[in-house]
């Protein structure tokens, strides 16, 4: 299967997207959230996690080593200008999570530059599959699809990043993270089934693992039980495995089937 | 200088697949990457098996070179779309993009190589390699302008990618079965 590099490129660095929108909010809400060594640890992850992505990236290329010249044709190229804005990206990630690390001032103003590199980063991805040649991809269904992704693994990335530091907070903290799981669950569920294969093992272990275990957190939540680290773990791995199934579902769709 | 194209004629081709083996032969392509096919297309009303010979179509507007990250296409004045394989990286893109899969992907070299329209043929006044060997006489090629004039057909059939996305470069004299 010649897509798994870019299933894990894709996933990887939505991963990391998403984690930085989940840390950004999480900030706003709660101002001394960085005293929590879980959400420090998360905010330093952001740069191995866009790394691991683009060396992801170079195993599906046939002929790496040309690939300095991978942003000649900005001028209408969507993946020259998804790599560009891969590496802008990353740059911005360790400025990041350096500032995490060192507990630096500039933390969240970089935070919220990185997001927004992060957001023009999944519209370039989605732009280089939305090809007149497949009617299947050539839709809003796949913007939808990706930044449903990233925020699925962010808001499952702060659930458990928060688990600990969380243990005494308020319920309007609970509340608010509550509310964010079942958003992406229910945006998860719509891009799965939006995204039209549904007769797929892989949709199955999509929904399951997405949707089905952030709805499992949500419900958790909204029961006023503090979820333990078992489930948080849980919806993590499970959004992860999801996501990681959904995405091949994306590209088998299409590249899996009998050209002209 | 006008735009090149080509002319296929299903009623005439009968799929012997001369056509891809004197492409294969002249290029010194390797197992496994075809720069043209032949693609056969079977109905049951009315019952009828029909052939058609397609490489690279050399489109009005291409999307290998819209997509391509390297800049390795470039489309010709005269209209022929051309492969600078030494800048290919072996992304897939223009694979991925191209409605007619015309672009081949080598795995043991890593990269993508599709039809040139044997341009050094061209520019010494010869027609394509598979225009030639075709002993049924079903291909043509020149001119677009000139083969529309000369040929009856259009550009696309049916089960083709809509020709709308790229505008290929060919006039296809289709079979009762596959006409659109």
């Amino acid at each position: 299967m010649y897509e798994l590099p870019l299933v894990l490129f894709t996933i990887i660095g939505q991963w990391a997207v998403g984690l930085v929108a989940a840390l950004v909010v999480l900030e706003a809400v709660v101002p001394d959230v960085a005293k929590s060594p879980e959400v420090r640890r998360s905010g330093i992850a952001v740069f191995p996690l866009i790394c691991l992505a683009l060396v992801a990236a170079f195993f599906h290329l046939g002929y790496p080593l040309g690939a300095y010249n991978v942003l000649s044709n900005l001028a209408t190229s969507w993946l020259s200008r998804e790599i560009l804005a891969t590496n802008i990206f990353a740059a911005l990630s360790l400025a990041y999570s350096c500032a995490w690390y060192k507990g630096l001032a500039y933390r969240r103003p970089c935070g919220l530059l990185t997001l927004i590199a992060g957001i023009v980063l999944i519209f370039a991805s989605a732009k280089v599959y939305m090809l007149p040649a497949h009617p299947l991809w050539n839709n809003w269904h796949t913007p939808l699809a990706f930044y449903a992704s990233a925020f699925a693994l962010g808001t499952a990335s702060l659930a458990f990043c928060c688990v600990r530091y969380f243990e005494d907070a308020t319920p309007r903290v609970w509340a608010y993270l509550g509310a964010a799981v079942v958003v992406a669950g229910l945006l998860v569920f719509y891009a799965a089934v939006a995204g039209q294969v549904t007769v797929s093992g892989l949709f199955l272990v999509r929904v399951i693992g997405s949707a089905g275990l952030l709805t499992a957190l949500a419900a958790g939540l909204f029961l006023g039980r503090r979820p333990g680290l078992w489930l948080v773990s849980a919806a993590l791995a499970g959004v992860l495995i999801g996501e990681l199934a959904g995405r091949a579902l994306f590209y088998v769709s299409v590249l899996g089937q009998p050209g002209f | 200088m006008g735009q090149k194209g080509f002319y296929m004629n299903m009623q005439a081709c009968y799929g012997c697949q001369t056509c891809e083996i004197a492409c294969k032969s002249k290029n010194s392509l390797p197992p496994g990457v075809r720069w043209r096919r032949v693609r056969a297309f079977t109905s049951e009303t009315p019952p009828a098996l029909s052939t058609l010979s397609m490489a690279c179509n050399h489109c009005n507007h291409p999307e290998c070179v819209r997509v391509c990250p390297v800049r390795a296409y470039t489309k010709r004045p005269d209209g022929i779309v051309v492969q600078d394989h030494g800048r290919c990286i072996g992304c897939r893109m223009c694979i991925m993009a191209c409605p007619y899969h015309a672009p081949s992907f080598d795995p043991k070299e890593g990269k993508t190589s599709k039809c040139n329209y044997c341009v050094d043929r061209v520019d010494q006044g010869l027609p394509p390699r598979c225009v030639e060997a075709c002993p049924a006489s079903a291909m043509a090629a020149g001119e677009l302008a000139d083969l529309k004039r000369q040929f009856s057909g259009g550009n696309a059939i049916q089960d083709s990618p809509p020709a709308d996305i790229t505008g290929p470069s060919v006039v296809i004299n289709p079979t009762k079965a596959t006409k659109l």
